[in-house]
């Protein structure tokens, strides 16, 4: 039988007692997982005010699709993945939408790191690199995540993650002057 | 993970770790869930879900060859074009593909990114504007941008007077130290146009009085108002001299504007053995800040077959109908991800596309989709061979707000 799907339409719901336990498993969630999104999109945008509003955007979507979450246990990275999606969709707005990105950090920074060079010259290095590239840098240097998860979160396989992380790698290293001196050992065992 | 891995992971937590997390952003987030009758994706209806999206930008229709029939409904003269139709039940032993609609723009599996847009509406000149002089002017330099290897340091420009006032075309450009010294310079009929900018010709951009002030302690407030300007300037020395000042010499003898400028050159890094690319200063034309963006009300409905077969590619569409008030332009080409939620995960995550957004603005009277108005989108997503039984196939349009997502059931019968 061919169905027509869900046609959205006229109104909405509102979560009623049987999404109590739904809204409890989101709140849960956003606990485990605040911080890696938040970080994962400060260093994906470059902006603290742009990351957390993606973060919102991200965890809003995550809410609405929190039907589709089937595997608990996957609940990060499937979470991370609409959080990076949302930074890429961010990312594609209109420049004049996304001009702190790769701005001097913000002062809520801190001194200490808004001072160094090489603070500023690794936002602006990852700046230069592609968006994929970026998030496979991200995910793994920096939220520490293990290939096959970041594989799930990119959607693509591990190789090509390994494969994107040695572009990213090499792009950094010209970028930032330290030639076969970046995560070298983690792309090309 | 060695010592290598040990300095990228330094970095980056260094560059990043200064930045914490809003004390109660989960709570204020939580709190929206659970007040402001957010949809749940049920097994028959969702929320019309507006978009935000960017600009609606008419865009010419000629040349770009798609077939699609736009006829009216829902009342209220926008174009649609026709609805999928439905066929009767597909045979179990070989199940039928959705036979196509009468109209639709065709599959094209393009990566995010691949839509150029459009340029942005500029403000109309009132007849008469006369063109702004530099004390009616404030500027910044707003931050860095940078794209495949090349980056722009733009200056937005405001206007502080009380009265509108215009510009057009280029201003000189000098860049200079604290000490007053001329690092670089572009002037008249040289070193016009930027990697940024997509006409090297400036139209008329109107200045309107009474936006914000564009100073703030984080640099960016007050940015990205329409009726402000805006110039890119792509500055390379790899001798990367550090800048304190930029004078605008404004067209039509408007005068000289001094912007704060604290910039270095961009250079890839000090000077090396290897010849550097000679130092070049670049300015874009004037152009105007886009409008605000418009939040829109798209809903998505998806017509997929009820039963298909593992291992083939299965096309399915998705209709994209306007329930707001304002004509969206697919500008910025949203993305969209499509999936299969079944008993287990068949990809190891999202499958993230964007829409086939050029064919669509021509189609379409104006290059928008008018209020009312429908699209459909064909559509196609390969069916694992391994997968079999009941399935929920999912499409969600990702843009800049509140999103559009669909879903129907199908089921998976073995490969053939």
């Amino acid at each position: 039988m061919i169905s027509v799907g869900v046609i959205a339409g006229e109104g909405f719901e509102m979560p009623d007692a049987a999404d109590a336990g739904g809204l409890a498993a989101f709140e849960g969630l956003l606990r485990s997982h605040y911080e890696a999104a938040f970080r994962l999109a400060l260093s994906f945008l470059g902006s603290r005010a742009e990351a957390e509003d993606a973060v919102q955007e991200a965890s809003l979507d995550a809410w609405r699709r929190l039907s589709q979450l089937r595997d608990a246990a996957a609940e990060r990275g499937w979470f991370l993945a609409i959080v990076a999606n949302r930074c890429r969709a961010t990312r594609r707005r209109r420049w004049w939408s996304v001009l702190p990105l790769l701005a001097s950090p913000s002062p809520a920074l801190g001194a200490a790191a808004a001072s160094t060079d090489d603070s500023l010259d690794v936002r602006r290095a990852l700046g230069r690199l592609s968006d994929e590239q970026r998030l496979v840098v991200v995910l793994r240097f920096y939220l520490d995540l293990p290939h096959a998860e970041i594989a799930a979160i990119t959607g693509s396989s591990e190789e090509a993650v390994r494969a994107r992380l040695h572009r990213a790698l090499r792009r950094l290293e010209r970028t930032l002057g330290t030639s076969g001196e970046l995560g070298e050992s983690e792309v090309m065992p | 993970m060695n010592g290598r891995d040990h300095e990228l992971r330094r970095l980056l937590h260094r560059a990043f770790d200064g930045e914490q997390p809003r004390p109660g952003v989960v709570d204020d987030i939580v709190q929206k869930a659970r007040t402001s009758a957010l949809p749940r994706p049920t097994s028959r209806r969702l929320r019309a879900a507006p978009l935000a999206g960017a600009l609606v930008i008419p865009l010419a229709a000629a040349g770009v060859a798609v077939a699609i029939g736009l006829t009216h409904h829902r009342g209220t003269g926008g174009n649609v074009a026709n609805p999928p139709h439905v066929s009767p039940t597909p045979s179990l032993v070989n199940p039928s593909p959705l036979p196509a609609p009468a109209h639709y723009i065709p599959w094209n599996p393009l990566p995010p990114g691949s839509d150029a847009g459009a340029t942005p509406t500029p403000l109309p000149v009132p007849p008469g504007t006369p063109p702004c002089r530099a004390n009616q002017l404030e500027g910044a330099q707003v931050g860095f941008f940078g794209a495949t290897g090349n980056d722009d340091l733009p200056i937005v420009l405001r206007n502080r007077s009380a009265s509108a006032c215009m510009l057009m075309g280029y201003a000189d450009l000098r860049i200079y130290d604290a000490s007053g010294r001329l690092l670089a310079q572009a002037v008249g009929t040289t070193h016009r146009g930027t990697f940024f900018d997509s006409s090297s010709t400036g139209a008329p951009v109107l200045l309107q009085p009474g936006t914000p002030a564009l100073q703030s302690s984080d640099g960016t407030h007050g940015l990205g108002f329409p009726g402000q300007a805006t110039l890119n300037v792509q500055w390379v020395d790899c001798s990367q001299p550090q800048a304190h000042s930029a004078a605008l010499d404004l067209p039509s003898a408007g005068g000289r504007l001094v912007v704060p400028f604290d910039r270095a050159a961009t250079g890839g890094g000090a000077c090396g053995p290897t010849p550097e690319p000679a130092p070049t200063l670049g300015r874009g034309p004037f152009n105007p800040i886009a409008p605000p963006e418009v939040v829109y009300s798209l809903v998505a409905e998806i017509a997929a077959p009820g039963q298909v077969r593992a291992g083939t590619a299965v096309t399915y569409y998705v209709t994209l109908v306007n329930n707001g008030p304002n004509a969206y332009g697919f500008d910025p080409c949203p993305a969209f991800d499509e999936g299969l939620a079944g008993v287990k995960p068949v990809k190891p995550g999202p499958t993230l596309l964007e829409l086939n957004c050029a064919p669509a603005r021509a189609a379409l009277t104006g290059g928008v989709l008018a209020a009312g108005a429908s699209l459909t989108f064909e559509m196609r997503i390969d069916i694992p061979r391994t997968l079999h039984g009941p399935q929920r196939l999912s499409w969600n349009l990702l843009g800049t707000a509140d999103l559009p997502t669909a879903d129907a059931s199908i089921k998976v019968l073995p490969a053939a």
